[in-house]
C-alpha cells in the first residue's frame, strides 16, 4: 500500500524533540515512527513489571514512576523521555517496574524493532549502551584546544651538577646562552639557578665564585608535568611569582618554560590583564581596566577552557585587584605596624568566581592592635574595600568585610570566633561557618591563616555534633528535580520562572564537599581540589567524587555560558537560567546532574542521621 | 440485540445488490464479524474532510485513518488520502486548509473508497460524531456501487455521553467537541482539522475513554455499537 510523507510527519515532529532521536534525519524519523504502537495507561496502572523490559517506551504525554521490586522509588520520567530499555540508576543497572504516575499516552517499540534500530544507527546504539554517568561526562567534555606545556619547549634543558662551582655554572650558562639552569643532585632535580640569582645572591653579597652552586640555587623548585596545560603552568607562575618553571617527565627534566614563552604563545591571553593590573598605581588607573573585563570573561568561556580553570582565572583577576589595592594602600600608609594577613571567603576563597560578585574579606592580625595601629588597619581596609566596590566587587550585604571591625581582629580572636561557632552551633553560627570555612589568604603573612585553619579544622573534625548541624544546613538546599516535572506541565507557551543554578545546584554541592573536607581535615578551599584531596585521603570514594565533580562541572558550565551571554548583552549576570533556553540534551543532562546531587545528599543525611 | 439482527439482514441484502464484487465481499464479511472487547477487536478510526455539511450536496475531499489492534494504535497504518472533488472547496478551505489546487491533485473518490474499504476490512469503524461522516461515506458508496454500505460503528462522542449519564454529569454546548474532550482527558494538543490527525486523535481518545469506562482495562464494545 503506498503511503506518503503526511501520513506520519506529525508523529515524526514530536520524535524530533526526543533525545537521542533528534540525531535522526527526516527519513530516519519517519521510519522510526512507523515501528511504533500507541497505548494509554491510566494513572496508577502498572505499565510493565517484566524482566527483561519489553522494548522501548516514549512518553508522549503524562509521567511514569520507575520503582524496584520492593517498590522503592528509582526515577521519574515525563513527556519526551524514555523508559523500557536497560536503565542505569545511579550508575547501576537494575530491573524495574514502570507505573503510570499520571494518565499516560505512550509510543511503544517492541524488542525486535528496538534491537534493529540500535544496530542500524551507531549514534542511537551508543546512547542506549552508555549509562547516565558516561553521558554526563561526555556533556562536560570541553574542546581541548589548550596547548600542553611540552609544546612550548624549545630546547633540551641545561643541567649542572650540584657540586659544580658558581663560576663553572656561569661559564656553562654563557656558553649555552641560557639565562637559567637546572641543578641535579644524584640524578634528581634539586634546584634552579637564574641570571637574577647570580646577580643577587652571588655578586651583590660578594660570594666566592668557587662556592658550590647548591648554596645559591632555589632549592626544590616547583615544576609541572609535560602534559600539564599551559594555563595551569601560567597560574602557578603568577601565583608564586616564578618566572621559570621546570617541565618534567616523571623525574626527568625535559626543559624550562618561562612566563614570557607562554604569553607569547597565546598573544591574546586573558590573563594579560593580571600583568596590567600590577602596573597600575592608583584606583583611578585600575578603573581604566574595567571595560576589558566583560570581554575577558566571555573570551575565557568561549575558549572552552577547562571549567575548573575559568573559575580560577576569574578569581586570579579578583586576587590581583585585591593585592594591588593593598599594595597601593600600604605605599601611602606606610608599612603595616603589625604583621597581618588579608583573607577572602566564599567564592573568591574557593577560586570559583564567575562574574564580579560581592566582596567577602577580612584581616587576621598577628596580635591585638592598639591606638594608631587600629587606625592604620581601619584606613587600609576602608581604602581596599572602597576600591573593590568601585571596581564592581560591591560591598557584601552581610558586611563580611575587613571594614567591619568584627572581621578585623587578631589570630586569637579569630580562633575564639571559630570555637564559639563550633561549640555552640546555632542557625546563625552554622551560616557563618559555611562562609568562614572557605577561607584563603591572598596577601600578607599567610602563616597566620594557616594556623587559624589548622585550629578551626581540628576543632570541627573532632566535633561531630557541629558537623551534623552543618550537614542539616546543607540538606536544606534541595536540587530542583520537581522543577523538571513542572516545566513539562507548563509547556503550553507559558514561561517558567527559571532555575537558580547557584542555590539549587552549586550551593548544595559546595556544602556537601565542605563537610567531607572537614571530616578529612583538608584546608583547601577550592571545591574540585577538596574533592581530589578527600578522595586521596579516603574520606570520599572515587565513584561519589567523580559524580559530584561531573555534576558541578556541568552546572557551572551552563551557568557560565548563560552569564557570559548576559554580560556581552550588557546585562547584569544572574544565576537564573530559563529552562526554555536549554536544549533537550542539556536539560536531560542537567536533570541527571541534579539526581547525582540528590543521591549524595541522601548519603549525607544517612551518615549524620539528619532526616 | 434487535439492532444487530437487523444490521445482519441489511448486510446480506446489500451484498446481493452491490454492483462492485470486492465491496460486496466486504459487506458479507461484516455480517459475520464478531465483536468482543477492545483488546481483541480490530478497529479503524476514520475522519473525513468535506466541502460542506450536506451529504447530498457536498463532497469528500480528504480521508484519514489509522488502525487499532489489541487495544493499541498502529502508527504504521496511518493514511491520509486527498480526494479530487468535482466541486470547489469554497469557504470550507478556511477550516481544513486544503486549496482547490491541492484537492485537484487528489485521487478519484472511488479509488479512495476502494483503498479505505480494503483497510477497514474486518474492522469496526470508529468515528467522533459518526452521523456526518457515515452519511457522506454511504452517499459516496451508493453512487459507486448502487448500495449504501451498512456500518457498524463505535462513536467516541456517544461513549462520552454514556459516561456522563452514568456519572450524572451535565452536558453543555460544545462539551463533546473532539479537541475539548481530548483536553479533558489530558491528551496532547494536535493541529485540528487534518483528516488523519483527527482520526488518530479520535483513536487516542477511545483508548482514554475505554480506560475510564472500564477500569479492568478491556471495555466490552458490543453494548456501545451503533448500526447505520
Amino acid at each position: 500500500m503506498p503511503s506518503n510523507y503526511h501520513d506520519i510527519n506529525f508523529i515524526a515532529e514530536f520524535l524530533h524533540t526526543v533525545h537521542p532521536f533528534n540525531a535522526l534525519d527526516t527519513e530516519g524519523l519517519h521510519k522510526l515512527a512507523r515501528t511504533l504502537q500507541v497505548a494509554y495507561y491510566p494513572q496508577g496502572k502498572t505499565i510493565f513489571s517484566s524482566k527483561p523490559p519489553p522494548g522501548l517506551a516514549i512518553i508522549r504525554k503524562g509521567a511514569v514512576r520507575l520503582v524496584d521490586e520492593s517498590h522503592k522509588f528509582l526515577d521519574k520520567r515525563s513527556e519526551g523521555e524514555l523508559f523500557g530499555h536497560d536503565i542505569y540508576f545511579h550508575g547501576e543497572m537494575k530491573d524495574y517496574i514502570a507505573e503510570a504516575e499520571e494518565d499516560c499516552l505512550l509510543w511503544l517499540m517492541d524488542v525486535e524493532e528496538f534491537k534493529a534500530l540500535r544496530a542500524e544507527n551507531t549514534l542511537i546504539g551508543e546512547y542506549f549502551s552508555s549509562h547516565l554517568k558516561t553521558r554526563l561526562s561526555a556533556a562536560t567534555e570541553v574542546k581541548h584546544s589548550v596547548t600542553q606545556v611540552k609544546d612550548l619547549l624549545k630546547r633540551e634543558p641545561v643541567m649542572v651538577e650540584g657540586r659544580m662551582s658558581i663560576q663553572d655554572v656561569a661559564r656553562r650558562m654563557s656558553a649555552e646562552r641560557v639565562s637559567s639552569v637546572l641543578v641535579m643532585c644524584d640524578d634528581k632535580l634539586c634546584g634552579i639557578v637564574t641570571d637574577k640569582d647570580l646577580r643577587q645572591r652571588v655578586l651583590a653579597v660578594g660570594l666566592h665564585p668557587d662556592t658550590a652552586i647548591v648554596e645559591v640555587m632555589t632549592a626544590n623548585p616547583k615544576s609541572v608535568e609535560a602534559d600539564a596545560d599551559v594555563d595551569s603552568a601560567l597560574l602557578l607562575m603568577m601565583r608564586q611569582n616564578y618566572h621559570h618553571l621546570p617541565v618534567m617527565d616523571g623525574n626527568q627534566p625535559l626543559g624550562l618554560v618561562t612566563a614570557g614563552d607562554i604569553l607569547r604563545a597565546q598573544s591574546e591571553h586573558p590573563l594579560r590583564i593580571v600583568r596590567d593590573i600590577y602596573k597600575k598605581n592608583s584606583i583611578e588607573e585600575l578603573l581604566s581596566l574595567n571595560h576589558r573585563l566583560p570581554f575577558l570573561f566571555e573570551r575565557m568561556v568561549n575558549l572552552g577552557r577547562d571549567i575548573e580553570q575559568i573559575g580560577r582565572m576569574v578569581t586570579l583577576v579578583t586576587d590581583a585587584f585585591t593585592i594591588r589595592l593593598l599594595q597601593i594602600a600600604e605605599q601611602s600608609l606606610g608599612p603595616p605596624p603589625v604583621p597581618y594577613a588579608w583573607i577572602v571567603f566564599g567564592s573568591q576563597a574557593r577560586e570559583a568566581q564567575t562574574a564580579r560578585t560581592d566582596q567577602d574579606n577580612g584581616i587576621v592580625l598577628s596580635r591585638d592592635a592598639s591606638g594608631d595601629e587600629v587606625t592604620y588597619f581601619e584606613k587600609l581596609s576602608q581604602s581596599v574595600c572602597d576600591g573593590l566596590d568601585r571596581l564592581g566587587y560591591v560591598y557584601c550585604p552581610g558586611e563580611v568585610m575587613a571594614i567591619n571591625v568584627k572581621w578585623r581582629v587578631s589570630l586569637d580572636k579569630w580562633k575564639r570566633h571559630f570555637d564559639r561557632w563550633i561549640d555552640e552551633p546555632t542557625p546563625k553560627s552554622v551560616m557563618y561557618s559555611s562562609i568562614f570555612f572557605d577561607i584563603r589568604c591572598v596577601h600578607g603573612d599567610c602563616e597566620l591563616v594557616d594556623e587559624l585553619q589548622t585550629h578551626a579544622i581540628t576543632r570541627a573534625r573532632d566535633n561531630r555534633i557541629f558537623r551534623r548541624f552543618m550537614a542539616a544546613n546543607v540538606l536544606k538546599h534541595k536540587p530542583p528535580l520537581g522543577f523538571f516535572r513542572r516545566f513539562v506541565q507548563e509547556s503550553d507557551g507559558s514561561h517558567s520562572e527559571g532555575l537558580n543554578l547557584k542555590h539549587r545546584g552549586i550551593v548544595p554541592i559546595t556544602g556537601l564537599v565542605r563537610i567531607r573536607a572537614l571530616e578529612a581535615g583538608i584546608k583547601e578551599a577550592n571545591t574540585y581540589r577538596r574533592i581530589k584531596l578527600a578522595t586521596e585521603s579516603g574520606a570520599m570514594n572515587e565513584n561519589d567524587a567523580n559524580s559530584l565533580r561531573d555534576a558541578l562541572r556541568l552546572i557551572n558550565r551552563i551557568r557560565l555560558n548563560h552569564q557570559s551571554a548576559q554580560m556581552m548583552a550588557g546585562e547584569k549576570p544572574s544565576n537564573f537560567v530559563p529552562i526554555e533556553d536549554l536544549s533537550p540534551l542539556l536539560r536531560r543532562n542537567l536533570k541527571a546532574a541534579f539526581m547525582l546531587v540528590e543521591e549524595a545528599q541522601d548519603a549525607m543525611a544517612h551518615r549524620y542521621q539528619v532526616l | 440485540m434487535f439492532a444487530r439482527w437487523r444490521y445482519r439482514k441489511r448486510c446480506h441484502a446489500a451484498a446481493r445488490l452491490c454492483q462492485h464484487p470486492n465491496v460486496a465481499t466486504y459487506i458479507r464479511e461484516y455480517a459475520g464479524l464478531g465483536v468482543d472487547k477492545l483488546s481483541n477487536t480490530p478497529l479503524i478510526a476514520v475522519d473525513l474532510e468535506m466541502t460542506g455539511l450536506d451529504a447530498t450536496q457536498n463532497h469528500i475531499i480528504a480521508i484519514g485513518w489509522t488502525q487499532l489492534d489489541h487495544g493499541r494504535i498502529n502508527l504504521a497504518s496511518n493514511r491520509h488520502l486527498l480526494i479530487n472533488a468535482e466541486q470547489s472547496v469554497g469557504h470550507s478551505a478556511a477550516i481544513h486548509e486544503l486549496t482547490d489546487n491541492e484537492v485537484a491533485e487528489g485521487m478519484p473518490l472511488e479509488a479512495g473508497l476502494a483503498v479505505l474499504f480494503e483497510a477497514a476490512r474486518g474492522r469496526v469503524w470508529l468515528f467522533h460524531h459518526a452521523d456526518l461522516d457515515v452519511a457522506f461515506l454511504q452517499q459516496a458508496c451508493l453512487a459507486w456501487t448502487d448500495v449504501a454500505m451498512p456500518f457498524m460503528v463505535l462513536d467516541t462522542m456517544c461513549l462520552e455521553l454514556t459516561l456522563r449519564k452514568r456519572r450524572e454529569l451535565p452536558v453543555h454546548h460544545g462539551d463533546l467537541q473532539l479537541t475539548r474532550l481530548r483536553r479533558n482527558y489530558n491528551l496532547p494538543a494536535y493541529t485540528a482539522h487534518n483528516a488523519l490527525i483527527d482520526a488518530y486523535a479520535t483513536a487516542e481518545l477511545l483508548l482514554a475513554l475505554a480506560e475510564n469506562m472500564d477500569t479492568s482495562g478491556s471495555l466490552r464494545l458490543k453494548p456501545h455499537l451503533k448500526y447505520y
